[in-house]
C-alpha cells in the first residue's frame, strides 16, 4: 500500500518561510527546553544546599543549649530561621527523642501534629545530616535532619585536678546529644520554578516570533530578484522580446538574470530573421513556381513524345505481323498475276472460250482484292503510326477498334502458340475517344498478354457494356504467369518491368494508363501468381463519366 | 504427285489448288498442322507445302511431327517474313524454304526436285 502525499502547491517565498521558520521553532524549543531543565535542577540544588546549611548551623548553635536543656535558647535560635519563607518549621530533639523546642508556620494544629509526628516519630539514629522527602496532607516537604554533637573530652581518673600543657594529648569523643529537624516547603520552590519556565517560554516565543519576521523580511529581499525574472520570463513568453531584466546581485539569481538577457536578445534576433526569411521565402516561392510550371509544361512535351516512341515500339514489334500480313496478299497477287499470264502464254486471250474467261477474270478479281487488302492493311498501319496531335476526339466504335488492332496483332498472338477468344458485345455504343490512341492501349495489353505466356494458353478479348449503361468495359484475360501481389501498384510506373534488360521498355502501361486516363477511363488489373491476369479498360459513353462501380469484387482500382 | 498444302491465308490456299491442280497433280489443301497431319494419316503425300506461321500448331512442329511419322513426306517450307524458325526447319529435315510472295517458278522448281528424288529413290 502506497501512501500518497497531497501535492501543496507553494510559492518560493512560502516555501523557505516555512522551513526556516519550522528551524527556529524546533532549536528554540530545543534550547529552552533544556534551559529550564537545567534551571529547575539548580534551583533544586540551591534549596538542598540552604536546607543542609541551615540545619547544620541549628544543630552546631544548638549544643549548648541541648547540654543544658535550656528551651528557651533554642526558641531564640530557631527565631532567626523564621525569616526564611521557605522553612515551615523546626524541631529540635534530645538523644531520646522527646522534643526540646520546635516552631511551626502554620497555625493549624493538626498540620502540625501531623507533620511534628511524620518527623519526628522515630529515634533518629543517622550520624550525618540526613534529607528526606515526604508529603502531609497533600503538601509536600523537604526533610533535613542533622545530629546534635558536642566534643566530649575523655579524662583519665588521675588526669583530673592537673593543668594540662599539650591539649594533643587530650583524646576527644563525640557524642550525640539530639537532632535539629528543619522542614522546607517545596511550594515555594515549585512557585520558582513555574515562574522561571513562564519567562523562558515567552522569551522563547519572542525569539520565534522575531524570528520568523527577520525570515519573512530577508528572503522577501532575496526573492525580489526572482520574483522579477519569473515577471520577465512570464513577459517574453507572451510575445514581448525588449524586456530585459535589471540585474542586481552579482550570485546565481544575477546569473540567471544576464543568460536570461542574452537568450532573450539572440531570441528577438532569431525573430527578425524569421521574419525577413519568410519575406524573401514568398518571392522564392513565386520565383519556383514559375520554374515549375515551365517544367511541368516541356514534361508534358516530353509525354506526348514518349507516346509516340511507345507506339513506335509497338509498331517494331508488330513488324513482323505487318510484314505477314501484307506478304499474304502479295502472294496470291504475284500468284495469280503469273499464273493469268501462263495461261495467256498457253492459250491466246482470243481463243478463250466461257471457261477460260471466267477463270481469267476470277484471277483478276482475285488480284484487285488481295491488292484492297493490301491497301487497307497499310491505312491502317499508317493511321496507328502518325503521331496524333489532334485533341479532338471523335465518336467511336470500341469492337471496331478492336479489330483492327487484332489484324496486325493476331500474327504475334498465334506465333506464340496463344488461342485468341473474341467475346466481343453484338453492340457497344459508342465512346468519345482517338481510335489510334485506343488502338495503341490495346496493342499494348495484348502483347503484354501474349508475352505472359511464353509456352502458349489462351487469350480473351472481352466487349461489354456496363452495368449502368455508363460506360464499356474491355477485358484481356491470359491463362500467363501472373503479376505479384507486391508489383500490382507499380505496373503502372513509367520504367517498371519484370523484362530483362532490352526486352521491354517498361513504358508500355504507363502510356497506356495515361492515355485511357486522357479518354476519362480507367485501367484495372486482377492477377494472381501463375494462374493468369485480367486487365480491364472502361471509358465512359458518349456523354458519360466513368466513376468506380462497387460492384467489382476483389479488383485493384488504381486510380491515381 | 499428290501434294498437300498447309496455309492459315485463304488466298494461298486458293492459289496453290489452283496451279498444282491445273499442272495435274492431286492436291489437298488444309488450314493448320493438325488437319495437315489428319489429311496425311488418311493418305500418303510426296510433298507438303507447310506454312511456317500457323495458329497452335506453327510450321516448325508439324514438320517435326511429319519428319517422324511419314519420313517419305518432303516438306518445303513457306514464310512471310525471315525467322529463325526457318533454320531450325532445315536441320529438322525440311527440303527448301520459299518466301512469300513467290514465284510460281519456284513451285515448280520444289515440285521438279521432289520429283527426280522419287525417281532416284525407286531406281
Amino acid at each position: 500500500m502506497s501512501i500518497r502525499f497531497p501535492k501543496f502547491n507553494l510559492a518560493l517565498k512560502s516555501k523557505f518561510v516555512l522551513t526556516i521558520s519550522f528551524l527556529i521553532l524546533v532549536t528554540s524549543a530545543i534550547l529552552s527546553g533544556f534551559l529550564t531543565e537545567r534551571q529547575s535542577l539548580l534551583i533544586e540544588r540551591e534549596l538542598e544546599k540552604r536546607g543542609e546549611l541551615m540545619a547544620r548551623n541549628l544543630a552546631y548553635n544548638s549544643e549548648y543549649g541541648v547540654l543544658v536543656e535550656n528551651k528557651l535558647l533554642l526558641f531564640n535560635l530557631m527565631k532567626g530561621l523564621y525569616q526564611e519563607e521557605e522553612v515551615v518549621y523546626i524541631i529540635i530533639q534530645d538523644r531520646e527523642g522527646n522534643i526540646l523546642a520546635d516552631w511551626d508556620r502554620t497555625e493549624e494544629s493538626h498540620l502540625r501534629r501531623a507533620r511534628k509526628l511524620s518527623v519526628a516519630q522515630q529515634v533518629f539514629k543517622e550520624d550525618k545530616i540526613f534529607e528526606r522527602h515526604f508529603t502531609v496532607e497533600g503538601e509536600e516537604f523537604e526533610n533535613f535532619s542533622c545530629p546534635i554533637k558536642t566534643t566530649r573530652v575523655e579524662r583519665s581518673k588521675e588526669e583530673v585536678g592537673l593543668i594540662l600543657e599539650d591539649e594533643k594529648e587530650l583524646l576527644t569523643r563525640e557524642e550525640k546529644i539530639g537532632v535539629a529537624h528543619i522542614g522546607m516547603s517545596l511550594q515555594h520552590m515549585r512557585k520558582e520554578i513555574a515562574d522561571m519556565k513562564r519567562i523562558v517560554v515567552l522569551l522563547t516565543l519572542l525569539v520565534v516570533v522575531g524570528g520568523v519576521l527577520l525570515t519573512i523580511f530577508l528572503v522577501n529581499i532575496f526573492i525580489r530578484p526572482v520574483k522579477r525574472l519569473v515577471h520577465a520570463t512570464e513577459r517574453v513568453a507572451s510575445g514581448d522580446l525588449s524586456h530585459t531584466v535589471e540585474v542586481t546581485t552579482k550570485d546565481e539569481i544575477g546569473k540567471l538574470a544576464s543568460s536570461f538577457n542574452r537568450m532573450t536578445t539572440s531570441l528577438k534576433q532569431s525573430r527578425e530573421k524569421i521574419e525577413e526569411y519568410s519575406r524573401t521565402l514568398e518571392n522564392k516561392v513565386k520565383e519556383r513556381t514559375a520554374e515549375l510550371e515551365n517544367a511541368l509544361k516541356s514534361l508534358k512535351e516530353t509525354q506526348a513524345q514518349l507516346i509516340q516512341v511507345e507506339k513506335m515500339a509497338a509498331v517494331g514489334q508488330l513488324a513482323a505481323g505487318v510484314a505477314h500480313e501484307l506478304n499474304n496478299p502479295l502472294g496470291g497477287i504475284l500468284g495469280y498475276s503469273q499464273f493469268a499470264l501462263e495461261k495467256i502464254d498457253q492459250k491466246p486471250i482470243r481463243q478463250f472460250d466461257e471457261e477460260d474467261t471466267e477463270s481469267f477474270l476470277q484471277y483478276l478479281r482475285d488480284i484487285e482484292q488481295q491488292t484492297k487488302k493490301c491497301r487497307a492493311i497499310i491505312k491502317s498501319l499508317l493511321k496507328f503510326s502518325r503521331t496524333s496531335r489532334k485533341k479532338e476526339f471523335e465518336s467511336t466504335d470500341i469492337n471496331t477498334v478492336l479489330k483492327e488492332t487484332l489484324v496486325f496483332v493476331k500474327h504475334q498472338v498465334e506465333k506464340n502458340k496463344v488461342e485468341l477468344q473474341e467475346q466481343l458485345a453484338e453492340s457497344l455504343p459508342p465512346i468519345d475517344g482517338q481510335p489510334s490512341q485506343l488502338q495503341q492501349v490495346f496493342t499494348n495489353l495484348i502483347l503484354n498478354a501474349v508475352q505472359a505466356m511464353p509456352e502458349g494458353g489462351t487469350l480473351t478479348i472481352n466487349s461489354k457494356t456496363s452495368e449502368d449503361l455508363k460506360a464499356v468495359k474491355i477485358s484481356f484475360t491470359d491463362t500467363g504467369v501472373g503479376i505479384p501481389e507486391e508489383n500490382l501498384d507499380k505496373i503502372f510506373e513509367p520504367f517498371f518491368t519484370s523484362k530483362e534488360v532490352g526486352e521491354g521498355t517498361g513504358l508500355g502501361l504507363s502510356v497506356s494508363y495515361g492515355l485511357i486516363k486522357n479518354h476519362g477511363g480507367e485501367i484495372k488489373v486482377k492477377s494472381k501468381k501463375d494462374q493468369g491476369t485480367t486487365f480491364t479498360v472502361i471509358l465512359p459513353v458518349s456523354g458519360e463519366k466513368v466513376t468506380s462501380e462497387s460492384k467489382d469484387e476483389r479488383e485493384m482500382a488504381i486510380s491515381r | 504427285m499428290k501434294i498437300l498444302v498447309a496455309d492459315d491465308d485463304p488466298i494461298i490456299r486458293k492459289l496453290l489448288f489452283e496451279v498444282l491442280t491445273s499442272d495435274d497433280h492431286q492436291v489437298t489443301v488444309t488450314e493448320n498442322g493438325f488437319e495437315a497431319l489428319k489429311a496425311a494419316q488418311k493418305q500418303s503425300f510426296e510433298l507438303i507445302f507447310l506454312d511456317v506461321h500457323m495458329p497452335m500448331m506453327n510450321g516448325l512442329e508439324t514438320l517435326i511431327n511429319i519428319r517422324n511419322l511419314y519420313p517419305g513426306m518432303a516438306v518445303a517450307m513457306m514464310d512471310s517474313y525471315p525467322d529463325q524458325l526457318v533454320n531450325q526447319a532445315h536441320k529438322e529435315g525440311a527440303l527448301t524454304c520459299i518466301h512469300k510472295p513467290f514465284d510460281l517458278k519456284e513451285i515448280r522448281e520444289i515440285i521438279k526436285r521432289v520429283g527426280n528424288l522419287i525417281l532416284k529413290d525407286s531406281s
